[in-house]
């Protein structure tokens, strides 16, 4: 869900900045402005998930990672 | 390869004889003597002496490295500028290159180290650094990428390499930004960016973290004593020295404008395409930017890197990496490009009021006025590898014929190049139509230069005429009719003997009463003031363009002629439009005494100039009475006189104060006083941090010695 958000985020950045190489090629600054500022937005509001998204994965692994190695300890002892 | 398309440039900006001076540069055609000037905390040969601990940061020597080994071994000044050009030039691409390699050292990121790391050589915001080649900022940029390189690996591996600590002390010995503060404020903002996600993620995924930070405790204990033979001297006189900015400046409300002015262009939407760069706009005689702003193909250009990103980041977010490290670095850069863009804009809308709000209410914040130049490094910077790595992700990803991948490749080559194509242009260094800081110095004023030098008494003062003008930006300016535009006067780059202009480095009035009197033609006037204040000649330099303010005062010709029938000025040699005059009078010596009448007294007997910052003066120890002891360097607190007495005694003259309108005076009963020793006390900040410095050095070689022997004894067992 986390990265989905991510990606439609980029998404919809990726649409606003290509509004604002229309409005920069029309020589419309203050509309390429607004549309650089929707960029912006959406940027950070992508990030902001993709990093709460690596966050949650990484603590996951480790997680797994753990039991993994404590399952394998056990093995080990009890052979 | 990132190097090769840099080995021509140099030979083009070189050409033909030009070198680059003026403006900022700071350029010295006598490398060997301004260096030696470093090493000191006052400054004797501009006006009537300066504090240099404020205005020369002793980090400045370190950077002046290249220039003065190669003087060593060159006499041709323009093959040791084209030389150190080049080094500079090529630095930030040497660091990214480090960096990306330390990092994705796989052959399948071949395609990404050389696309960021010429990008990083090949970008607008390093070209504009060039107009004043500016190696404050070019360290500043290389420091960078070796700084993230070598955090990365203390904070991020598991076994903690001593090695890193000390390559992080010594990568700001050598790439010290001039230890000029306010242009580490994108560094800075790197760094803490860095440290904070750190600490997030290393909490958040259950770490420990004290040993990590207090590693960077050492760091930063380790670099402060290598650097402290500029950091002790900068806190030293960081208080007063902050304070006298601000006041010199117009206060913070002139800053606040500046600002504005500054950012006013820095929009997201240009930070976006790596444009906004203040001097860009409303300049219709700027070299290029003209066509980047207006042209719809340029236009089109300048939005790919973004772009690139974008899609990137849709099509594989940093998921792609499976290495939990690399991961982090990725989004690292994320996090600094959202908080880059921020910073960047300065007080431009829609987040400059947080920029104004810590302006005015973040003490010590004002430092970073001109907020494009201090912090657009931490856009560039991951907009440079971010672009980079998302390229090299669809190449390898989507393209699978070698033979295309290859042709893609220097294509995308050929783009940074011919996108950049200023860089292999003479032009960009005209700022104006009429000046340029690509200039061939005149070879008259090369000849002035010798004759200042080899025939004029160490202790000379040249007061140069006329004035430097006013009239272009409302500051004194240095200007000539050849291209040459400066806030520093030519001579000053060119000799060590005292240069004197009514410049911004105090005693003005002064110095205007006496180009008033060259003005009017009078030689009493101009006698009264220039004798007490050591003015030894005049340089009148007939080529200087005037602004049009100025232009309309009495002609240049009028000026001449009136100089020249002044009984005060006898002419000594004339070269081109440089004449040198020297001053008919009785100049008062650099050390004197004068009675309570104000007659000259006989009770110094000699004076001698140990060093810019002490001089030890013999004096009558038979003399009596109240005197007063002038020392003509420009009034500052630091100057300490000491006394020694014939009973072995030693104490501090106390009642110090200013005369003749510039100098320093202490009043003294002269009883039993043999020698007084002159001292600028703040020379001492330096001693004290050389040896730290020094001793820190001496350390760091021994560990090296010793992790090395254990090294080879290892691997010979």
């Amino acid at each position: 869900m986390v990265e989905k958000i991510s990606r439609l985020s980029f998404f919809f950045a990726l649409l606003s900045i290509l509004v604002a190489l229309i409005f920069s090629l029309l020589r419309n600054t203050t509309l390429a402005e607004h549309a650089g500022v929707v960029t912006y937005i959406c940027m950070v509001l992508g990030v902001v998930t993709m990093v709460v998204d690596e966050l949650r994965t990484t603590h996951i692994s480790i997680k797994e990672d753990k039991k993994h190695s404590h399952k394998q300890t056990m093995r080990r002892r009890s052979v | 390869m990132i190097v090769i398309p840099t080995f021509f440039i140099p030979f083009i900006w070189f050409s033909q004889g030009y070198q680059l001076f003026g403006h900022d540069i700071g350029y010295h055609f006598n490398t060997i003597q301004y260096c030696s000037s470093l090493l000191y905390a006052w400054n004797p040969s501009i006006n009537f002496g300066v504090d240099w601990g404020i205005q020369a940061p002793k980090a400045l020597l370190l950077l002046q490295i290249p220039d003065c080994v190669l003087s060593g071994f060159l006499s041709n000044s323009l093959l040791i500028q084209l030389i150190t050009s080049w080094i500079w030039l090529v630095l930030p691409g040497i660091g990214m290159f480090f960096l990306l390699h330390g990092l994705f050292p796989e052959k399948k990121y071949r395609f990404f180290r050389i696309f960021s790391g010429l990008f990083a050589i090949f970008n607008f915001f390093v070209l504009q650094g060039w107009q004043i080649v500016e190696k404050t900022k070019f360290s500043v940029l290389a420091s960078l990428p070796l700084l993230v390189l070598f955090l990365y690996n203390i904070l991020l591996e598991k076994k903690i390499n001593a090695k890193y600590i000390i390559l992080i002390a010594l990568l700001f010995f050598f790439l010290n930004g001039g230890g000029l503060i306010p242009l580490f404020g994108g560094l800075l903002v790197a760094l803490t960016v860095f440290i904070v996600y750190w600490l997030i993620r290393s909490l958040k995924l259950g770490m420990t973290v004290w040993k990590k930070l207090g590693i960077l405790l050492i760091v930063f204990v380790v670099t402060f004593f290598v650097n402290a033979y500029t950091i002790v001297p900068t806190i030293g006189n960081f208080i007063s020295a902050f304070q006298n900015v601000v006041t010199y400046a117009g206060g913070e409300k002139n800053f606040i404008a500046w600002e504005h002015d500054i950012s006013k262009n820095a929009s997201l939407v240009n930070l976006f395409r790596l444009e906004g760069i203040p001097d860009w706009y409303g300049n219709p005689a700027h070299p290029y930017a003209n066509q980047f702003i207006l042209k719809r193909t340029y236009i089109a250009l300048s939005f790919i890197p973004i772009l690139i990103i974008l899609f990137g980041a849709l099509m594989f977010g940093v998921h792609y990496e499976n290495d939990e490290k690399r991961k982090f670095f990725l989004l690292y850069l994320w996090l600094l490009l959202v908080i880059g863009f921020i910073v960047a804009g300065g007080t431009h809308p829609p987040f400059g009021f947080l920029y104004a709000f810590a302006m005015k209410h973040i003490p010590g914040f004002i430092v970073f006025r001109s907020s494009f130049y201090k912090f657009a490094q931490v856009v560039w910077f991951p907009m440079i590898i971010l672009s980079g790595y998302y390229l090299n992700l669809l190449l390898s990803e989507h393209v699978s014929n070698k033979i295309v991948r290859k042709i893609f490749v220097g294509f995308c080559i050929l783009v940074i190049l011919g996108y950049h194509y200023p860089f292999f242009s003479k032009t960009v260094f005209q700022f104006t139509t009429v000046f340029s800081t690509r200039l061939r110095l005149p070879a008259y004023a090369t000849d002035m230069q010798r004759v200042i030098d080899s025939e004029m008494p160490t202790y000379s003062r040249v007061l140069i005429y006329p004035p430097l003008d006013m009239g272009y930006i409302g500051t004194p300016l240095d200007t000539y009719t050849w291209g040459y535009y400066s806030l520093d006067a030519l001579q000053r780059m060119q000799t060590n003997k005292t240069i004197v202009a009514n410049d911004l480095y105090g005693a003005q009035p002064l110095i205007e009463i006496m180009q008033q009197a060259l003005h009017d033609g009078n030689s009493d006037d101009f006698l009264r003031v220039a004798t007490t204040s050591g003015i030894t000649h005049v340089l009148w330099r007939g080529d200087v363009k005037r602004s049009e303010a100025m232009n309309r005062d009495i002609p240049l010709s009028e000026m001449e002629q009136r100089l020249a029938s002044m009984s005060a000025l006898k002419m000594e040699v004339q070269l081109g439009p440089w004449t040198l005059y020297q001053v008919d009078g009785p100049i008062k010596p650099t050390i004197y005494a004068i009675d309570e009448q104000g007659t000259t007294s006989s009770f110094i007997t000699s004076f001698k100039k140990v060093n810019p910052t002490l001089y030890t003066v013999s004096t009558e120890s038979t003399h009596s009475g109240m005197l007063q002891l002038v020392f003509n360097q420009q009034f500052n607190n630091g100057w300490q006189a000491r006394a020694n007495t014939t009973d072995g005694k030693s104490f501090i003259l106390q009642d110090h104060s200013m005369i003749n309108g510039f100098a320093n005076m202490w009043k003294i009963d002269a009883v039993n006083i043999y020698s007084i020793t002159l001292e600028y006390m703040p020379q001492r900040y330096f001693y004290y941090g050389l040896v730290i410095s020094i001793t820190s050095l001496i350390g760091i070689a021994i560990y090296f010695v010793k992790t090395r022997k254990k090294h080879i004894i290892r691997k010979g067992k």
